[in-house]
């Protein structure tokens, strides 16, 4: 073991020592963010300018000053991602112009990925909790070189707080309201700590919210107002331990979301959607010697998606259905890394999963007329990183060969170089989106689905102008093959099928760019992001298409304009203002006598919040106020695919108040 | 459209290179980079032997203290120096030269001068091989903030210094 260097006196120090001594420079927060080891965009954990990805980092120092009171909050934020409606209520995400919430955008917790297995979506909303969140990473591109099907066009990773982080408890608790009731009342807690090797964990969150308390009139022509009628519940556990080499995880997540918007008619009464995950894991990590790292994982999860398990009335039979799936993955991973010099560097190991889903509602998977279909699925991956005067270089490729689909290769290409305080990176990779278990199920016509695949290609350049200022653009291009669409009865490639899923016939994506000012001082901080996107140059599929207009899809602004800002006043108050501006957007509202679409457009939409909090005027106790949607905005999350269901209203104005006590734990004596 | 779409890239790089100009200093410990160029005076072999060695230093930087410091308080067998602050004229009577980050502007005007002379010329700012640095100091980001050195073997042949190993395994190599 190295001897601690005396830094009293260095003049006797060798150049060597001189070289490991460390810095007394201060690096400002702004510097920390920029030099932070990036976790998801590969392999080998790289700082923020290094990683062969375009990134957003976001601390849950932001999350709290900022007054995010749900995941959605904060990805709104993101440059690129948009909000828009699914089916039965449900909301997700697009991204750079394209509906990403059937496996194209991959949500990780603390490594586990959340996307169910069923149809490989996300359920936003009041959803996953960010009072336990100590980072988020969103890898604003593809990421199936490393984590496969799921990953096509982006991952979020978001890293919670472990024992060390929170050395002692949390409470929290927040509420908010509108017009006509409440619009959120969460609980939250965090107790851990860690000592010596010996850490522990478990946060939680139990709450209700509303998703909208405006009138909501389906393509169908009837209208019903929202209060009430769209509420969703959620209970979530994270338990960890970790004892030397050895973690192990549990992660409890039931969420259920309330729907009136039927298949072809408005229903009758609320149903709820019920989403239940539970997941667990344990890992080991060991150094052999000074260049080897050796990791392995071998987890379990359990999705019970989409369920509806409640007696549906006579009058609403048909247009929402007793549905119930249960869907299993047995996965096994073992990856190492070696460290051969400054200069080069590898990682290389194989994933292995197991899938079953199981019917429980009494019906058959069509494809083999059984209640229970399997499919099997591994992939050896590997990522060379070479540190060169010239340019750092990553080459790295996943294969992946399932029984189900077949295979994907999926290699990438990073080449980062800085330049004084520049830094330029220009990136391409392979992706691809897996068949999930209903995709399969659901294929068209029982034609075997092909996995969807697209090739990225990106550049970015950005500047480090000061201590405390970071600028970055990006051009993008997506080209996406064999596109995995769902259909409804008026799909233009398919006869005599009510629903399901088939492969695109045209080459579909989209380009842009991405611009992104951050300004972080100890005072305050300030972030503006632009996003643009088009799909000139590319084919748009028909399921996507808005008649006459050519460079833009479904539900999806071609640009997107954000400014997050926080500010100390009063040495003990933060001041955090907000606004997020979202081009037109077309939908589809309603149908023609012969029930064809017809399509609206959907006006800019401009939405100003402001956040007041103090963590300094009772000890342990932090307090937050603000509002929401100041304005009283007419907020809409359209359908971003044609599966006639008309633009879902999202919350008008809501003022809420956040309280936190915490205590930390006395520091041993050394 | 289109038009608005160029509009905001070209101001983005513009406000980009604004800011570049503008940007900030390095953040030096100057007694560590003091050390750093007593070790570089002492593994650097010149053409003719030297009794003394005199540092010139171009610009204002603490180093410029610290090195004094240092001589007065460390005294190395056959190792004499003189530290004295220079201009551009006076940097060829000197044998190693420290370039101030606020005089890097100075590097072209003393390349040309003390063109292939064999001087020892040391800039705080990185990068600078391409103007004649034989040895640039730099603020690695991804160590954590820690000072290390880039070092360009070809400038340093080319005024007929002799590096030795010590200096080079230490050091990021440029051209």
């Amino acid at each position: 073991m190295p001897q601690p260097i005396d830094t009293t006196d260095l003049s006797g120090l060798s150049l060597e020592q001189l070289k490991h001594l460390k810095s007394q420079y201060a690096a400002t927060d702004m510097e920390k963010n920029i030099n932070l080891a990036i976790e998801a965009a590969s392999n080998n954990p790289l700082s923020l300018r290094k990683s062969p990805s375009i990134i957003s980092v976001i601390t849950g120092e932001e999350i709290t000053r900022t007054g995010a009171k749900t995941l959605l909050d904060v990805l709104k934020t993101i440059p690129g991602m948009e909000v828009n409606v699914d089916v039965q209520g449900v909301v997700a995400l697009s991204f750079r112009g394209l509906w990403a919430n059937e496996g194209n955008l991959m949500l990780m917790i603390d490594g586990f990925e959340f996307n169910e297995n069923a149809y490989n979506s996300l359920q936003l909303g009041n959803h996953y909790p960010v009072s336990d969140i100590k980072r988020i990473e969103v890898i604003r591109g593809p990421g199936s070189a490393i984590y496969g099907g799921t990953a096509e066009f982006a991952v979020i990773n978001i890293m919670t707080q472990r024992g060390e982080d929170i050395k002692g408890g949390k409470l929290g608790v927040v509420a908010g309201q509108a017009q006509n009731g409440f619009t959120q009342q969460n609980v939250n807690w965090a107790i851990g700590n860690k000592v010596n090797n010996f850490g522990y964990s478990l946060t939680g969150v139990f709450g209700r919210a509303q998703t909208s308390q405006s009138d909501y009139k389906d393509v169908y022509g009837t209208s019903f107002n929202m209060t009430d009628n769209a509420p969703s519940q959620t209970l979530y556990l994270n338990g960890n331990v970790s004892f030397k080499n050895w973690a192990f995880k549990i992660i409890y997540d039931d969420y259920q979301c309330y729907t009136r918007d039927g298949y072809q008619a408005a229903l009758s009464k609320p149903y709820p959607n019920y989403f239940k995950n539970v997941m667990g894991d344990v890992r080991y990590r060991k150094a052999i010697g000074k260049k080897w790292n050796i990791q392995s994982r071998l987890s379990y999860k359990q999705c019970i998606p989409w369920q509806n398990k409640l007696e549906i009335a006579p009058v609403d039979t048909g247009n929402f259905n007793v549905y119930s799936l249960r869907a299993e993955r047995y996965k096994f991973n073992i990856s190492a890394n070696w460290e051969h010099s400054k200069r080069f560097s590898a990682n290389f190991g194989v994933d292995a999963n197991y899938d079953i889903g199981t019917k429980t509602d009494g019906e058959l998977f069509k494809n083999n007329n059984a209640t229970q279909f399997s499919f099997f699925n591994y992939a050896p991956f590997a990522q060379l990183l070479f540190n060169h005067r010239i340019a750092n270089v990553t080459l790295g490729a996943r294969y992946d060969v399932s029984s189900a689909y077949g295979s994907a290769f999926n290699p990438r290409l990073g080449i980062t170089k800085r330049v004084g305080v520049a830094n330029f990176k220009l990136l391409f990779a392979s992706s691809f989106r897996a068949p999930s278990i209903e995709n399969i199920d659901y294929s068209l016509n029982k034609v075997e689905l092909k996995p969807e695949r697209s090739n990225t290609i990106e550049f970015e350049a950005s500047f480090k102008i000061s201590k405390y200022m970071f600028l970055s653009a990006n051009l993008f291009d997506i080209t996406t093959e064999n596109a995995i669409k769902y259909f409804v009865r008026s799909d233009s490639l398919t006869v005599g099928d009510p629903d399901g899923y088939r492969n695109s016939n045209v080459r579909c994506g989209s380009r842009g760019f991405e611009l992104e000012y951050k300004y972080t001082t100890p005072k305050g901080m300030l972030r503006i992001n632009y996003s643009y996107n088009s799909t000139a140059g590319k084919q748009i599929d028909s399921l996507n298409m808005v008649p006459g207009h050519s460079e833009s899809t479904l539900g999806i602004a071609p640009y997107k304009f954000s400014v997050l800002a926080s500010k100390t006043v009063l040495k003990k108050f933060y001041v955090a203002p907000s606004f997020q501006f979202i081009g037109e957007r077309f939908a589809i509202t309603a149908l023609t006598s012969t029930g064809s679409p017809i399509y609206s457009t959907i006006p800019a939409q401009s939405v100003f919040n402001l956040h007041i909090g103090t963590d300094a005027m009772i000890r342990n106790v932090s307090l937050g106020l603000g509002v929401k949607n100041l304005t009283d905005e007419k907020i809409l999350y359209p359908q971003a695919y044609n599966s006639l269901h008309a633009p879902l209203p999202g919350m008008g104005r809501e003022l809420y108040l956040m309280v936190n006590y915490s205590f930390r734990k006395k520091e041993q004596n050394k | 459209m289109q038009k608005s779409i160029i509009n905001v890239i070209v101001l983005f790089f513009l406000c980009s290179f604004l800011g570049v100009k503008g940007m900030a200093q390095q953040s030096y410990n100057f007694k560590q980079n003091s050390v750093y160029i007593y070790n570089f005076i002492k593994y650097t072999e010149w053409a003719s032997r030297k009794s003394t060695i005199v540092v010139g230093i171009v610009g204002s930087t603490p180093v410029e203290e610290e090195l004094k410091s240092l001589i007065n308080h460390k005294k190395s067998p056959g190792l004499s120096l003189v530290i004295k602050r220079v201009s551009v004229e006076e940097a060829k009577k000197c044998d190693v030269l420290v370039v101030a980050q606020s005089a890097i502007e100075e590097l072209k005007a003393l390349a040309k001068v003390t063109d292939k002379l064999p001087i020892l010329v040391i800039t705080e700012r990185p990068n600078m091989s391409r103007y004649g640095a034989c040895i640039s100091f730099t603020i690695n980001e991804d160590e954590d903030f820690k000072t290390e050195y880039q070092l360009s073997l070809k400038n340093c042949k080319a005024r007929g210094l002799k590096i030795s190993d010590q200096i080079k395994n230490n050091a990021e190599l440029m051209r």
